[in-house]
């Protein structure tokens, strides 16, 4: 995912990896990298989260497929997905793009 | 004379030589046609004295079939039989399969039974193997079975190493996934596009020549392992050694692997046909040649040297492959092929609940097909080729003949003894001799029925050789014109 992706939040929401933002994918997880911030380690499930939001698949999809990753049941898994993306976005390392891709 | 010490002595006629392989005690000789009738009448004495010692050792331990508890190699699984292009000479029904795809659920239950299975026999290692069809045409459950793969693998301390069989026509999206998460790739390539357009075009019939080149190219700078599988027919043959080369130029493959077409309505309908066995012979060696000066691993399934095994493939080894209706098998071709030849090789099903439900007597009996090999019997090639597919060479009733795979086998086998040997030029004298290479390939009884030194005799001579690790590579010169090879 660069810094030009953008991944398709919910309805009309859409957002993308915020400028500088890298990661690297590790054996049991990923690590997020920003430039002059220390590294933050994602563990799974929300490792895989950002793997499928980076394909792109659309928020609908991912969720749908976290609940076979995750062993959730739908709500649990629209939850857990948007509950990430919010985190994400709160720490900086997605931005909103308010639907203009 | 125990019946192992006859079955695992073998001695191959190469040009006015003999060849004497013992591959349970990785121990090979070249010597003359006198050491080899001294050795048939007297047995090992004089100069074939210290081979004798040699072979007096213990060996490693017959291939046998697996017992006990079940702890599978691998997982595979089917995602889907269908594919996006429509291969000329396809065994897989991919050109007319459905576009069916496997429930998430099916796949999610055999990957939580296969981690829960592999630690609790101590494994720390989770290999996954795709299969198709083309398994990336199917790729949410390729990513739900990667992320859960990786999701219940971290808490029980085991690795998840994924590859997949693909014909690499998909996109860089694609590419990076692979890059990502993939342990190694085997893409199947044809080698030129004169080739590779002809035997692998879309469903339209355009060629895929210069996608698939694109993602060997992306691939080439990633961190999986790339490995080219080339299947060669009749036209290909005589440019294997030039293909290669392209190859090792182009990209950077791990291994280069060379296939023959296997015979089939469809590639016949296309009009190709499998190599002659002595040209695919000539063009294998070649090609091992060439990739070995670019560092490349040049691979002929069929001819593995490295190691001994009782199956050349997943069957028998416990390898659970995984159908997109949730059977689980032994093997990764179809159904009907295997039911075509009288065998049965599922094991069981992945339920609908997510219970993965085996057939412990189906398990017991698939073990044993690799051991039922009766044209095998004689061949110094039998724990090296392991009798090649079971499905298409080696069935049940099959005729006990050499077939031309398995005169193929035998040539790309021996010389690749040759060269451990240091008999390089040897090689290139066999391979240029068509009458030689005719003997060696139809020879039709290479065991060798022989008394070996036993403990006593051992004892008696406190000059023997010392044995020569299994896993060493001693040569040494015994007599005039023989080499060793322990």
């Amino acid at each position: 995912m660069d810094s030009t992706t953008s991944l398709k939040f919910d309805a009309g929401v859409t957002c993308r990896t915020a400028a500088g933002v890298q990661w690297v994918v590790e054996r049991t997880g990923l690590i997020l990298l920003r430039p002059n911030r220390p590294p933050v380690r994602v563990d799974y499930p929300e490792a895989a989260i950002w793997d499928l939001l980076s394909r792109p698949y659309d928020f609908d999809t991912t969720a749908a497929m976290m609940q076979h990753i995750a062993a959730l049941d739908e709500t649990a898994a629209r939850d857990l997905v948007t509950k990430t993306v919010n985190d994400w976005l709160e720490e900086g390392f997605l931005e909103r793009t308010h639907g203009d891709g | 004379m125990k019946e192992t010490e006859v079955a695992n002595i073998f001695l191959v006629p190469v040009l006015d030589k003999w060849l004497l392989h013992s591959p349970l005690h990785h121990v090979t000789a070249l010597i003359n046609d006198a050491a080899a009738r001294s050795l048939q009448e007297k047995g090992f004495r004089g100069e074939l004295e210290s081979i004798g010692h040699a072979l007096a050792e213990s060996a490693e331990p017959k291939p046998a079939p697996l017992e006990g508890d079940i702890c599978p190699s691998f997982l595979g699984i089917i995602p889907t039989r269908g594919c996006n292009i429509g291969c000329v000479y396809c065994n897989f029904g991919g050109p007319t399969a459905e576009m069916q795809h496997m429930d998430p659920k099916i796949a999610v239950a055999a990957v939580d039974w296969m981690a829960k299975t592999l630690h609790r026999h101590g494994k720390k290692d989770f290999r996954i193997h795709f299969f198709g069809g083309e398994p990336f045409v199917s790729p949410e459950l390729v990513d739900i079975v990667t992320h859960r793969a990786r999701l219940v693998s971290a808490p029980l301390g085991l690795a998840p190493y994924l590859d997949a069989s693909t014909n690499g026509v998909f996109n860089e999206s694609r590419c990076r996934m692979v890059g990502d998460y993939f342990g190694a790739i085997v893409l199947s390539f044809d080698g030129y596009r004169e080739y590779h357009d002809r035997h692998r075009p879309t469903n339209g019939g355009k060629g895929t020549f210069d996608t698939v080149v694109r993602t060997a190219q992306r691939l080439s700078d990633m961190p999986a392992g790339l490995f080219l599988r080339v299947c060669i027919t009749q036209e290909s043959v005589s440019r294997m050694e030039e293909m290669t080369e392209w190859m090792c130029q182009e990209f950077r493959p791990e291994v280069v692997n060379f296939e023959t077409l296997t015979p089939g309505a469809l590639g016949a309908r296309a009009g190709l046909q499998p190599p002659d066995p002595y040209e695919f012979a000539r063009g294998c060696v070649g090609a091992y040649r060439v990739a070995a000066e670019h560092g490349v691993k040049a691979v002929y399934s069929a001819g593995d040297t490295e190691r001994n095994r009782l199956s050349f493939c997943p069957v028998g080894t416990d390898a659970l492959i995984v159908s997109i209706d949730g059977r689980v098998s032994g093997c990764y071709l179809l159904p009907e092929d295997w039911q075509r030849r009288g065998m049965d090789l599922d094991l069981g099903w992945v339920k609908p609940n997510g219970e993965m439900d085996l057939d412990f007597d189906a398990m017991a009996r698939v073990r044993h097909i690799p051991a039922d090999k009766p044209r095998c019997r004689d061949c110094f090639c039998q724990w090296s080729c392991a009798g090649g597919c079971h499905v298409n060479q080696t069935y049940p009733n099959s005729d006990p003949g050499y077939t031309d795979f398995c005169i193929q086998t035998r040539i790309v086998t021996a010389c690749l003894l040759l060269r451990d040997l240091g008999c390089e030029e040897m090689v290139d004298q066999l391979l240029d001799n068509p009458r030689a290479l005719q003997r060696l390939g139809t020879h039709n009884k290479d065991t060798l029925e022989i008394e070996l030194p036993n403990e006593a005799m051992l004892a008696a001579n406190p000059n023997r050789p010392t044995a020569p690790a299994s896993s060493g590579r001693l040569r040494s010169t015994v007599a005039g014109d023989m080499a060793l090879l322990g």
